[in-house]
């Protein structure tokens, strides 16, 4: 079967003038259409670095990663990332944020106007769009990066961590906000998270990764997803038993 | 409509501030007051003094001058229609010097920014131009470009261009690395990550340098008319030593300080219009 995001025996060794440091040891992994994937693994495992591997911003030093069966540095923009922080820029307002993509891939195509102020509209933030970023709240602002990202109808979105710099009341917020973007726009995504938590209730699968030189240690799959809270899901006796079997092969 | 609201509830607020609050912001108004009337009071005192001390012949007005032969210096070099005349020849040359090396330094800190092999071979030839006391160059200058403003000019450019160079490269490279990883991720080239982001980005360190340039564009000037010039500002400076007319150093001088003053205000208030737009 075909799969969406294949990633073919990555590794990634870093070199620095003192020592050669290998941070990826061989990963293979695939994701399916609409699938929602997390990774997990130790701090300083190389979730980060592969998730630039998987954007083709760093080139592996072996192993392919193809996306609809080209690889994925030809074909950039196809992916969306997400970070920590929400990076918006302080001197753009909410609307000229979100149009960077578009202006960076000079699309001027007045379709995809109609489409961004669909999702400003649909994830109200239209009555904010000539607002500065500072003034609007934190759940606001990763919101605005997620449509930034989603402009560009990216097949894959990449999540790095998205949810950590948030305080906890916004974070539950912005985690359910955020789900459910993706679920009504059913978009393919990674996300890498060092909540176990997170993880086990967000996706459809967890990958763990042994700490470095990283491999997939274990791999496991889960049905919460059909439930539309996440406050629900993590109710279930499912969520418990995927969160202890994550804890145990983590420890 | 939703702006109107707002200002109107702003308003509202005023009216209804508690007792307390109006106190406080009475204390706060008290406090500023007093704070310009000493700089005010200072001044005056100051001016008072040296007027008094000179009347009465205490001081040497002679190496000392006095305020109100500063002011009768001015009004002769006003009435002789050399005042404005030696005022536009400075002011031209700090401006162009300041202009030129904001524009040319800011090319280089972008074309340094840009390729890092070129900055690190460079790097060298930066710290010792940066560190050498530029003015040490000018009878080179002279012998080179002539005796004349193009000197002055030169002069002033040296002494400006690196300090806008190593600020402004400093700010390019500290702009965030993940900014520059999502334009990245979104396909952009050097060019587009230099426009969208590096640039707009340093906007507020831009104005902060432009501070501490339009000084040393003052210093180069008046420095570079001291080596060799006719007219200026500093020309008269050094002419009124040699002659022992204190009371033209002395009105050149206060000239050259209010004019810097306006000066450095300008960039202030351009500075905070920007930090305003920001926030």
């Amino acid at each position: 079967m075909e799969h969406l995001l294949e990633i073919k025996n990555v590794s990634l060794n870093y070199h620095t003038l003192k020592d050669e440091t290998k941070a990826i040891e061989d990963i293979s992994l695939n994701v399916d259409d609409k699938e929602f994937v997390s990774i997990v693994g130790p701090s300083g495992c190389g979730k980060t670095t592969l998730l630039s591997i998987i954007a083709g911003i760093i080139k592996p030093s072996s192993g392919s990663v193809t996306l609809n069966g080209k690889p994925t540095f030809e074909t950039k923009n196809k992916i969306g990332y997400m970070f920590q922080r929400d990076h918006l820029f302080e001197w753009r307002t909410v609307l000229q944020n979100v149009k960077l993509g578009l202006e960076i891939t000079h699309n001027k195509d007045p379709e995809n106007k109609e489409y961004l102020e669909s999702l400003l509209k649909k994830y109200g933030l239209y009555d904010f769009k000539d607002k500065y970023p500072n003034h609007l709240s934190g759940g606001m602002r990763q919101r605005v990066a997620l449509i930034r990202t989603l402009v560009l109808r990216p097949e894959l979105l990449l999540l790095d961590e998205p949810f950590g710099a948030l305080d906890y009341q916004t974070r539950k917020m912005v985690i359910q906000d955020v789900s459910s973007i993706i679920d009504k726009e059913q978009k393919t995504s990674i996300l890498v998270t060092h909540d176990l938590g997170e993880a086990a209730s967000l996706s459809d699968r967890i990958i763990v990764l042994s700490k470095r030189p990283s491999v997939v240690k274990a791999e496991f799959k889960s049905n919460l997803r059909k439930i539309p809270l996440i406050e629900d899901r993590k109710r279930t006796d499912e969520y418990q038993e995927i969160v202890d079997k994550i804890w145990k092969e983590l420890s | 409509m939703e702006g109107v609201i707002l200002k109107n509830k702003v308003k509202q607020k005023k009216l209804d501030y508690s007792q307390e609050h109006k106190k406080f912001l009475a204390r706060h108004k008290h406090k500023k007051i007093f704070i310009l009337s000493c700089q005010i009071g200072i001044l005056v005192i100051f001016l008072g003094l040296w007027e008094i001390l000179a009347h009465f012949n205490l001081i040497n007005t002679l190496i000392l001058s006095s305020p109100s032969r500063i002011l009768t210096t001015i009004g002769a070099l006003y009435e002789s229609g050399e005042l404005f005349y030696h005022i536009g020849i400075t002011l031209f040359e700090t401006l162009l010097g300041f202009i030129i090396s904001t524009v040319v330094g800011c090319l280089i800190a972008i074309l340094l920014w840009w390729s890092d092999t070129l900055r690190k071979i460079l790097d060298p030839y930066i710290v010792v131009l940066n560190s050498l006391p530029k003015i040490a160059l000018g009878p080179v200058i002279i012998i080179w470009v002539g005796a004349g403003m193009q000197s002055i000019v030169v002069i002033c450019i040296l002494i400006t261009i690196i300090i806008t160079i190593i600020s402004m490269l400093n700010a390019f490279r500290e702009c965030d690395k993940d900014k520059i990883l999502l334009m990245q991720s979104m396909g952009a080239n050097k060019f587009q990550i230099l426009t969208k982001l590096i640039l707009p980005a340093t906007l507020p360190e831009f104005v902060s340098v432009l501070k501490i340039s339009i000084g040393m564009s003052w210093v180069g000037s008046i420095i570079g008319e001291y080596l060799v010039s006719s007219a200026g500002l500093g020309y008269l400076i050094v002419y009124g030593s040699q002659v022992f007319r204190l009371d033209l150093v002395m009105a050149s001088t206060l000239i050259l300080c209010i004019l810097a003053s306006i000066m450095y205000l300008l960039v202030a208030l351009l500075e905070k219009y920007v930090n305003k737009k920001r926030s």
